[in-house]
């Protein structure tokens, strides 16, 4: 059972609990390093933006300078990235002053609240639709040539007669396969969905 | 309708219901269409709002390959004689699916250039090369090749045995995977898989053929746990002039290649180049990762590949055995010269050990390693040996002043006469001894005093402690340990 932010958070007040960070990282480390790279980072550099983030959220939470009556974890994480991203361009900027142009510059997370919030929004949505679809890929392990006639016919747009000719099935059974799986891959995300928002 | 419509039916309507009346009659009466139909459309609304971000999440899965799948297969009869049923793989120019022969229901694999009759006329050559080159090897460990010939749309094919495994690599990684501590029984069985390999590019190499493209995706494993040799699509005959591809371009794959793919100064592609390919296959798979870094761009794979020594085996693998490290790195070695002169001769180097008989190969000699090195680092070596050189002079040059010193001290001690105090004689001297608590015999000092060479007595001395003088025993003057 997937473990909502608003209990993820509860757990966390325990600095020792390994497993209630450790999915903390898992849950929201995707979702800033897409974040980061929507605003124009570099791989690398949205990797560390999204440690640096995570790191300074953990120092944060622990001090108890987190209180979820004000506001949103979404926002406080927002906020959090966009101070490391400025300290990064900093750091960086001063690298650069002995004209090192090998560095690239950095872009700058100021874009104006309701644009971060839609960008983070499309980030936890990919991310969840990640989570599901290993969560969908785990629950067919053993059966490949299903995930195989799914992934042709509902994600890539191939005619079900060319999947049922590649996977040796008929055509009725793409179909059926096509509607198990997306249905199943439906509730998935709705589960996920509803565990990823917060109950502010 | 009185019947329920099939799930393609279903579907079909559930997307454009317009123009399905019968079905559309049929659901309104039964509840259990109308729910299905009613889940399609919400499947299909879900599919088309997630939009690419399904694909993309999909894509992210691990070990889940996607990429060959999504081009349709070639209309029915398009190969004569065969039913393609699926897409096997999937490369720069051609392309492999998985078939019966429409007769006899035998499984082949079909292989035919992507370009079609677009291709140009030198890869039409070379895949034409490449079916007339398999086509001449019977050998259990190379796949066969069952016929070829033209396509209904132009293209040129080729039918082959059909292997049901995996790639070596993945074989490897999933069947005999490198733990903490390594296993004889391991190294074993990844030495056999090498021998039979090495066995058929020798039967190959016999037959006049150099493969030129090993690496582990070219070798298949089957259930059995038999590899097969897959792939001769950059081979050529041994006796060709290497002109036509070498010159052209880069044969092989950079990553696979040896250093004569890439310096010609290290002599032209050869017999000794599938050595070091196989070399390669053998680290690989005792290790599970590549010698060198080889996924930068071509000239910085180039650069390790032709200067990079690879990393011993036994660093990374616990517990080696010595002769199965001498083995890869003879078959790695730069200079093609120091491999082995074939690829039968490396499977017997390996037979050898497993049978517990002594290997042929031998390690490089620390006199070679040393040379190699100097040769590498040039600049570095150069300035140690003139730091050597300098150190060398001083210590030759200091003793050559103390000589002179000890010279003129001596003299100035031994020459004076008649004296009764006791001369301060350096230490060291055969005759002129220092507080030693040892044996001596008394010997001819080089220096002397006036009035001939001391005779040596010969006799043997106690300890200089119960000994206080030399009385007259060579003539000398000085003390010494010996009694008279």
């Amino acid at each position: 059972m997937t473990r909502t932010t608003t209990r993820l958070i509860e757990d966390l007040r325990d600095p020792a609990n390994a497993v209630a960070w450790s999915a903390f990282d898992e849950r929201y480390r995707p979702v800033l390093t897409g974040f980061a790279r929507v605003l124009g980072f570099m791989p690398e550099d949205a990797e560390e933006l999204a440690q640096g983030t995570l790191a300074e959220f953990a120092f944060a939470y622990r001090a108890g300078r987190y209180e979820r009556g004000r506001g949103r974890l979404s926002s406080w994480l927002i906020g959090i990235a966009r101070n490391v991203g400025a300290e990064m361009r900093r750091r960086r900027g001063a690298h650069r002053g002995g004209g090192d142009s090998v560095i690239a510059e950095l872009p700058q997370v100021d874009a104006e609240e309701a644009h971060l919030t839609r960008v983070w929004a499309k980030e936890r949505d990919a991310a969840i639709l990640v989570e599901a679809m290993a969560k969908l890929r785990a629950s067919t392990r053993m059966e490949e040539h299903t995930m195989r006639a799914f992934e042709l016919v509902a994600l890539r747009g191939v005619p079900a007669e060319v999947v049922a000719a590649q996977c040796g099935i008929d055509v009725d059974s793409v179909y059926v396969i096509k509607n198990r799986l997306t249905k199943r891959l439906r509730e998935i995300v709705r589960e996920l969905t509803t565990a990823y928002d917060e109950e502010v | 309708m009185d019947r329920c419509p099939s799930p393609a039916e279903l579907e079909a309507f559930a997307v454009d219901d317009a123009v399905h009346p019968a079905i559309a009659e049929h659901v309104a009466r039964c509840d259990q269409c109308r729910q299905s139909a009613n889940e399609i459309r919400v499947n299909h609304q879900f599919i088309a709002n997630a939009g690419a971000g399904l694909a993309a999440a999909f894509d992210a899965l691990a070990d889940w390959p996607t990429a060959a799948f999504v081009h349709p297969l070639p209309p029915s009869g398009t190969v004569p004689g065969y039913e393609l049923v699926a897409e096997l793989g999937r490369g720069g120019q051609g392309v492999v699916y998985r078939a019966y022969h429409t007769d006899t229901q035998r499984p082949a694999a079909v292989k035919m250039l992507l370009a079609g009759a677009l291709a140009s006329s030198h890869q039409s050559r070379r895949f034409r090369r490449e079916i007339e080159i398999a086509a001449g090897l019977r050998h259990p460990t190379i796949v066969s090749v069952f016929d070829s010939g033209a396509t209904t749309d132009g293209r040129r094919y080729v039918a082959m045995e059909f292997v049901e495994g995996e790639a070596l690599d993945r074989y490897v990684r999933d069947k005999l995977p490198l733990k903490r501590r390594g296993t004889r029984d391991r190294t074993t069985q990844i030495m056999g898989l090498i021998r039979s390999v090495a066995e058929g590019v020798g039967y190959a190499h016999a037959q006049g053929i150099l493969h030129r493209d090993l690496k582990p995706s070219n070798i298949l494993v089957d259930a059995l746990g038999r590899p097969r040799i897959l792939d001769f699509g950059l081979a050529r005959t041994a006796e060709t002039p290497h002109g036509a591809t070498i010159t052209q371009e880069f044969a092989g794959t950079p990553a696979y290649a040896a250093p004569e793919q890439f310096v010609v100064a290290f002599g032209p592609v050869s017999i000794r180049t599938d050595v070091y390919s196989l070399g390669l296959l053998l680290y690989i798979a005792l290790t599970q990762t590549h010698p060198y870094p080889c996924d930068g761009p071509m000239a910085e794979v180039s650069r390790h590949v032709v200067s990079t020594e690879p990393v011993p085996p036994s660093r990374l693998v616990p517990r080696l055995p010595g002769d199965v490290e001498t083995i890869v790195l003879k078959a790695l070695a730069k200079d093609p010269a120091r491999r082995y002169a074939s690829a039968a001769e490396l499977a017997t180097d390996i037979e050898d050990f497993l049978a517990g008989r002594p290997i042929s190969a031998r390690r490089d000699s620390t006199v070679y390693v040393l040379r190699r090195l100097a040769m590498k680092h040039r600049v570095p070596t150069l300035a140690l040996l003139l730091v050597l050189l300098a150190i060398l002079g001083a210590v030759i040059g200091l003793a050559v002043l103390a000589r002179g010193l000890d010279r003129a001290l001596s003299d100035s001690m031994v020459h004076r006469p008649d004296s009764s105090a006791k001369p301060a004689i350096p230490p060291g001297r055969n005759h002129c001894y220092g507080r030693r608590r040892s044996m001596r015999i008394c010997r001819p000092t080089t220096r002397w005093a006036s009035g001939g060479p001391p005779r040596p007595c010969g006799r043997r001395g106690r300890s200089w402690s119960s000994t206080p003088a030399c009385r007259g025993c060579c003539g000398s003057r000085v003390i010494h340990p010996l009694r008279a």
